[in-house]
């Protein structure tokens, strides 16, 4: 065990258990030196016996404080410095001071008398205090302990050549000290001289002495609050600062604890608080979602009420309207009202009126015209049944007539215009009487036998004899007719030299002006031009339309600008 | 010391660590505690807005089965159409589809059939005939006797204008060479008289049956002799082989008007005499001959 661990042991069975043999050890282990520091700065042995009792005094009440790498020659050391400087603060220190200055001025006037280290001994303790605490201390060891080098490096846990090494350098610096001070001749040798010639050995009565005085004043063994303080100050620094981080960390674990619960919760709780939030946006949108359907559908009940009171009003008007109509047309007393859209005719005179008529009840391909439709009052059935029947018979009429139909150059004179550039009849054969009767006289069976015997004569009337001024260009009696028929056409130009149509039809009958050719271009053609849909239409046979229509396109084509491709 | 020093700066530094984590933890708290109140807050929003929608959900739901269970309610579409037709101007369709509703038709009535007033005018019955209204427009137009009786005065006033026009407005040329006889009737650029005819119809039978009866006036006024351009006659004497012939030659304007007979008729005392000059010479080729000077052949019949 090392002279360190040793003073640290000693120290611990003191304040632990009170054992004044180890507090006894200590003093006679330390005694010289303290006593030696103490008598180089007093100079008077009473005195420094009382420095080196109060040090160790000092030492006894704060032996507690002492880690096992705390020097304790470097404590004390430092402490008798101290100690003698305050006792030569002291009254009784001055004068003894004044004294030994008288003395020593005495004695410094015969310099040859003394030796070299001699002027180096004031400031020896301050050159010690320069040190660092392992230098010192191991001079203190060595050159106030008394202790060999062997003994030196065992209480620094070193060899014997390193401790002799670390006296050797300590003593270098020690002389350094003194250079820097002045002292030019300053040499190590000096520097050891005047260690070891302020070295003192205290008597074994002044331990004793010493012994019994500081434990007297030395405070009992600590327990309790002041045991752990004392335990704790007997720690190493490594282990104080372990104890103090562990006593401080557990505090601050438990706050950070503390802290990361309460983090957790703020987090859980403003998660909870989004999600409401988030919820009540999503509700909020629905109830607007839902404001806008409930007002769209308030408004289009507000408009299915306001449409029912309307379509209520609209029907009690349209009853009233035909209340009235009714009560009009079947008064006794029938009058003609203009606000009326209806009239009532008597039946009785309805076959002289269909006489008198100047219009046809039927027209290809077999159709009832509205007029005749109201005034035989046709059911939509029977309407249907006339029109089947007049549109069978007016095919097969027409497909006898369409079979004659044969195309030539020939026409009279003067029918066909000197400027056309060409021309084309197209002829319609009269039918055989037979062939135009039989399909006639079928329809006619058919037709009064939908309508019936009483309203047959509207019917007949317009079979009658064409009456003079008259003339029909469709309608019963043309599909009836026998005669021969005939279309004209014709190619020219017109002023500007632009191809034109013309046609003339039944010898002339009915002639229509100058059109032009090239609306009778195929579809698609960019020089076609809108119309020919109405060529011949009303009058014309679908056949003969059909080859008339054809002449002409291949007439239009010949003629329609070279670079067109129609 | 310098344990002491590092116990307490290892103390202290573990002090203001937990100070600095308990003043933390107090803010996390007190943020905590804020929140909680406006979750509270919020879950009580929630509360009340779930309460709202399901309210409105509600409300919404009923006024859907009350939308669905309400009848379609929409105008009669048959009224609305009439509604947007003028009388007179009502489509085919329409008037066939409203007689139906009415439900007139041949079998509704043994005495007569109710029919459409475009009917009427699309039948192109002869109204006016022989400068008379014509019986069967006096009965489809439903003319009372009173009304007949205006409308027949006014043809008749119409007639006694015209003499009295004509007899103020023809003018005689002076035969020569061949011609024998040359009258011509001025035209009434005002048209006042045939105005006046239609102003008489409409104030009689009113404008609907005025207009069923005006596409025959001007025929009417035809045979009063009514022209829009001036009427000349031209009777010229002419010789086949031996025998003597007279012709009339008729222009209205310009232009030969071919009703009477052609380019050339023939003037004989029986007839073909232009109807325009009678107000002038109420007998006809007699009253010309006798005014000119020159006599008639005779009648094939007469001889």
């Amino acid at each position: 065990m090392s002279d360190r661990h040793q003073d640290f042991e000693l120290l611990q069975r003191f304040t632990r258990q009170g054992e004044q043999s180890a507090f006894a050890d200590l003093v006679r282990r330390h005694l010289d030196l303290v006593f030696g520091t103490a008598l180089r700065k007093v100079e008077d042995l009473g005195a420094a016996q009382e420095v080196a009792q109060n040090v160790f005094t000092a030492l006894a009440r704060k032996a507690w404080r002492f880690a096992p790498d705390d020097s304790l020659p470097a404590w004390l050391h430092k402490a008798a410095l101290l100690e003698s400087k305050s006792w030569l603060r002291g009254e009784l220190g001055r004068r003894r001071r004044e004294w030994t200055a008288a003395e020593l001025g005495t004695t410094m006037n015969t310099p040859e008398e003394q030796p070299v280290f001699r002027p180096l001994l004031p400031l020896l303790d301050e050159a010690l205090l320069s040190l660092r605490e392992k230098d010192r201390t191991a001079l203190l060891l060595r050159y106030y302990e008394s202790q060999s080098l062997r003994d030196v490096g065992a209480a620094f846990g070193v060899s014997e050549d390193t401790a002799q090494k670390r006296v050797q350098s300590a003593l270098e610096k020690l002389a350094g000290f003194f250079k820097e001070h002045g002292f030019k001749t300053a040499s190590v040798a000096a520097a050891a001289a005047a260690l070891q010639s302020t070295a003192t050995s205290a008597s074994g009565t002044m331990v004793s002495t010493v012994v019994s005085a500081v434990l007297k004043a030395a405070p009992p063994a600590l327990t309790g609050l002041g045991a752990l303080l004392a335990r704790m100050a007997s720690l190493s620094r490594v282990r104080t600062a372990a104890v103090c981080v562990a006593l401080a960390a557990v505090p601050v674990a438990w706050q950070l604890n503390q802290r990361y619960g309460s983090a957790n919760e703020t987090r859980w709780i403003h998660a909870q608080l989004l999600a409401a939030q988030n919820e009540l946006a999503v509700v909020q949108a629905e109830i607007a979602r839902l404001r806008g359907t409930s007002g769209r559908l308030e408004r289009f009940m507000a408009q299915s009420n306001e449409a029912a009171a309307l379509a209520a009003e609209s029907a009690q008007a349209f009853e009233a309207w035909k209340r009235r109509i009714r009560g009009l047309v079947t008064a006794t007393d029938y009058r003609w009202d203009d606000d009326s859209p209806f009239a009532r005719i008597p039946k009785a005179v309805l076959p002289k009126l269909s006489e008198l008529s100047g219009a046809e009840p039927f027209s290809p391909p077999g159709v009832v015209l509205p007029y005749a439709r109201e005034l035989m009052g046709l059911t939509a059935s029977e309407r249907e049944a006339v029109e089947e029947a007049l549109r069978q018979s007016f095919a097969e009429v027409e497909s006898k007539l369409d079979a004659g139909i044969h195309e030539t150059n020939v026409t009279s004179p003067g029918r066909i215009p000197d400027t056309a550039l060409a021309a084309r009849v197209f002829i319609v054969p009269a039918l055989l009487d037979e062939e135009a009767k039989q399909p006639g006289d079928k329809m006619l069976a058919e037709v009064r036998s939908i309508v019936g015997e009483d309203r047959w004569p509207l019917v007949e009337a317009r079979l009658l004899e064409e009456r003079g001024g008259h003339r029909y260009s469709g309608g019963l009696r043309s599909i009836l007719s026998q005669s021969q028929q005939d279309l004209a056409v014709w190619v020219e130009t017109d002023d500007k030299g632009t191809p034109t149509m013309g046609y003339g039809f039944n010898g002339g009958v009915a002639t229509m002006g100058k059109r032009p050719l090239f609306m009778f271009l195929p579809e698609g053609s960019p020089s076609r031009i809108e119309g020919a849909e109405d060529f011949g239409r009303g009058f014309l046979s679908k056949t003969m339309r059909q080859r008339a229509a054809t002449w002409l396109q291949e007439q239009a084509i010949a003629r329609v600008g070279k670079n067109e491709k129609p | 010391m310098n344990k002491v020093l590092l116990a307490l700066t290892i103390l202290g530094a573990g002090g203001g660590a937990f100070l600095t984590a308990r003043q933390s933890t107090t803010q996390l708290q007190r943020e905590a505690d804020d929140n909680r109140g406006a979750w509270l807050t919020q879950t009580q929003l929630v509360a009340v807005a779930q309460k709202d929608r399901a309210a409105l959900s509600e409300h919404v739901r009923q006024l859907r089965e009350v939308l669905a269970q309400a009848p379609t309610a929409t105008e009669n579409p048959l009224w609305s159409a009439f509604q947007t037709n003028r009388v007179g101007h009502l489509p085919p369709e329409l008037r066939e589809r409203l007689l139906e509703e009415l439900g007139f038709n041949w079998q509704s009535s043994e005495e007569f059939i109710v029919v459409s007033k475009e009917t009427i005018h699309d039948i192109w019955m002869r109204t006016i005939q022989d400068c008379k209204l014509t019986e069967i427009a006096s009965t489809v137009l439903a003319l009372t006797p009173a009304e007949r009786s205006q409308v027949e005065a006014v043809m008749q006033r119409v007639q006694t204008d015209f003499n009295d026009w004509a007899q103020l407005h023809t003018e005689r040329t002076e035969p020569k060479g061949d011609v024998v006889a040359q009258y011509t009737l001025l035209n009434d650029p005002a048209l006042s008289v045939s105005n006046n005819f239609a102003k008489g119809v409409f104030d009689a039978v009113g404008k609907q049956r005025a207009e069923l009866i005006l596409p025959d006036i001007p025929e009417f006024l035809f045979v009063v002799g009514i022209r829009r351009e001036p009427l000349t006659m031209i009777v010229k004497r002419s010789m086949a082989g031996n025998e003597q012939r007279l012709k009339v030659e008729i222009f209205e304007g310009t232009e030969q008007a071919s009703r009477y007979g052609g380019r050339w008729a023939s003037v004989s005392s029986r007839g073909n005499f232009p109807p325009a000059f009678r107000p002038v010479f109420p007998n006809g080729w007699a009253d010309v001959a006798e005014r000119e000077g020159f006599e008639l052949p005779e009648e094939p019949g007469e001889k």
